[in-house]
């Protein structure tokens, strides 16, 4: 019985890890196809990225993660700035297992810190969208709005004793 | 009278409906994407005044390349049988410098601004009062650029400071000898095709309405040039561009008072690691 226990335990933690799966990314600033195309392909060139389909009308893009692979945000805000443009938002679809988040306050999820604003507290399971509000994650209006919702120094810098902190919404 | 005609309608299309920022003539505030290059052939044909009949050529080879999302650079040469020359001859290297210091983008919309710098040598001997570092002067050019960009419309005013490097008239042609002057420009572009985007092998075709000036600052001599365009863009990374140059206004001694202009380029993304 306490083998079966330990087996199941090991299952749920096994197959109950965080993961990050795809993510939306708008970028703003372009109205043409070359614009569109620059960056798309320079979001290519990142090792985590199994792939990326453009919606270019709305200068949009769904990215689908490699499985498994450290995925870094920044890097992808890093590309679209490199092409010549800004992201307007950063939505990532993450799949929960029993993750508790409380509204003002970090979790870690994946082995990256995300410090969720202007939420209910909650236990999040299952497929979620989560938008990065950090600076430059969003328009310059829509991130002092997000300031309004947390003294933390963190959303200044973006950090927090050297480490990165990504702050997020539902 | 054709060509008022096809002035008009062209200067009436972009100021109604409102294009892109890839002009043919001038520069947006905007640069290539970092990590890019740009290769890019143009052609320049006018006749020249001091000719009954005769057409010529000037051939512009240039590389561009994206330092970092705001810095790039531009390398270009030219050739020509324009300066009384018999035939093709190399007559001038250039290097050109924008650095974007200012950007504020919203989805479809954006308005940059960037400082620019350039320099220029030329074999050409001083002749004309038009200044420019295309292959006619040796010279140095700083300015700014604003660009304002909304959906399918994009517009960009530029002025600069031109300077050419002759100290004296060699060819003693008893015209008044201009060292300096304010170039500017105000440029619009539509986009035309698609109406909607599906995919990046669609063709982009934009209309172009640019006006270019000259004001001598050392001699009272200007020219002000309306200069319609179209493009097309292949496969979002091959653009065709066609213009023309017509002088609205001015008394400056210059080549020819309208020019045709064609070029061809290709942007290389991610060429540099």
């Amino acid at each position: 019985m306490k083998q079966i226990l330990m087996i199941v335990f090991l299952l749920s933690v096994f197959f109950g890890k965080a993961q990050f799966k795809s993510a939306t990314l708008q970028a703003s600033g372009l109205t043409c196809a070359m614009c569109s195309n620059a960056i798309n392909k320079s979001l290519k060139t990142l090792s985590f990225i199994e792939k990326v389909d453009a919606d270019i009308a709305n200068s949009s893009f769904l990215i689908i993660f490699k499985q498994g692979a450290d995925i870094n945000f920044d890097q992808l805000r890093k590309k679209v700035e490199d092409a010549g443009f800004s992201v307007a938002k950063l939505q990532v679809v993450t799949v929960f297992n029993n993750t508790a988040i409380e509204n003002d306050k970090s979790v870690t999820v994946e082995g990256k810190v995300f410090h969720f604003l202007n939420i209910k507290n909650q236990v999040l399971n299952g497929e979620q969208t989560i938008t990065i509000v950090d600076k430059n994650f969003v328009p310059v209006k829509e991130y002092k709005k997000f300031s309004a919702f947390t003294k933390a120094e963190s959303f200044k810098t973006g950090q927090a004793q050297g480490t990165r902190i990504y702050h997020v919404t539902i | 009278m054709l060509r008022l005609l096809f002035i008009s309608v062209l200067v009436f299309i972009v100021s109604v409906t409102g294009a892109q920022e890839l002009y043919v003539f001038t520069n947006p505030a905007s640069n290539i994407p970092a990590k890019a290059i740009a290769a890019k052939l143009s052609m320049k044909t006018m006749k020249p005044y001091h000719y009954v009949n005769r057409r010529e050529y000037r051939l512009m080879p240039e590389v561009q390349v994206g330092i970092s999302k705001k810095i790039m650079l531009t390398a270009a040469g030219s050739f020509s049988n324009m300066f009384f020359e018999e035939g093709m001859r190399f007559e001038s290297a250039r290097l050109y410098a924008k650095y974007r210091f200012y950007s504020k983008d919203e989805v479809h919309k954006h308005f940059r601004a960037a400082a620019f710098a350039a320099g220029a040598w030329s074999n050409n001997p001083l002749v004309y009062q038009e200044l420019n570092l295309d292959g006619d002067n040796s010279g140095i050019q700083a300015g700014v650029l604003a660009t304002q960009l909304v959906n399918k419309f994009a517009a960009t005013a530029g002025v600069s400071y031109i300077r050419q490097l002759e100290k004296k008239d060699k060819l003693f042609l008893g015209l008044p000898f201009s060292n300096e002057g304010v170039q500017y420009n105000l440029s619009m572009g539509y986009l035309l095709f698609p109406r909607s985007y599906t995919s990046y092998n669609q063709t982009n075709f934009n209309l172009y309405c640019e006006f270019l000036g000259l004001k001598n600052t050392d001699i009272s001599r200007s020219y002000l040039d309306v200069a319609p365009a179209v493009q097309l863009i292949f496969k979002s990374s091959t653009r065709l561009n066609l213009g023309a140059r017509y002088q609205l206004a001015g008394n400056a001694h210059r080549m020819a008072k309208q020019s045709y202009f064609i070029s061809l380029e290709h942007y290389f993304l991610n060429a540099l690691k």
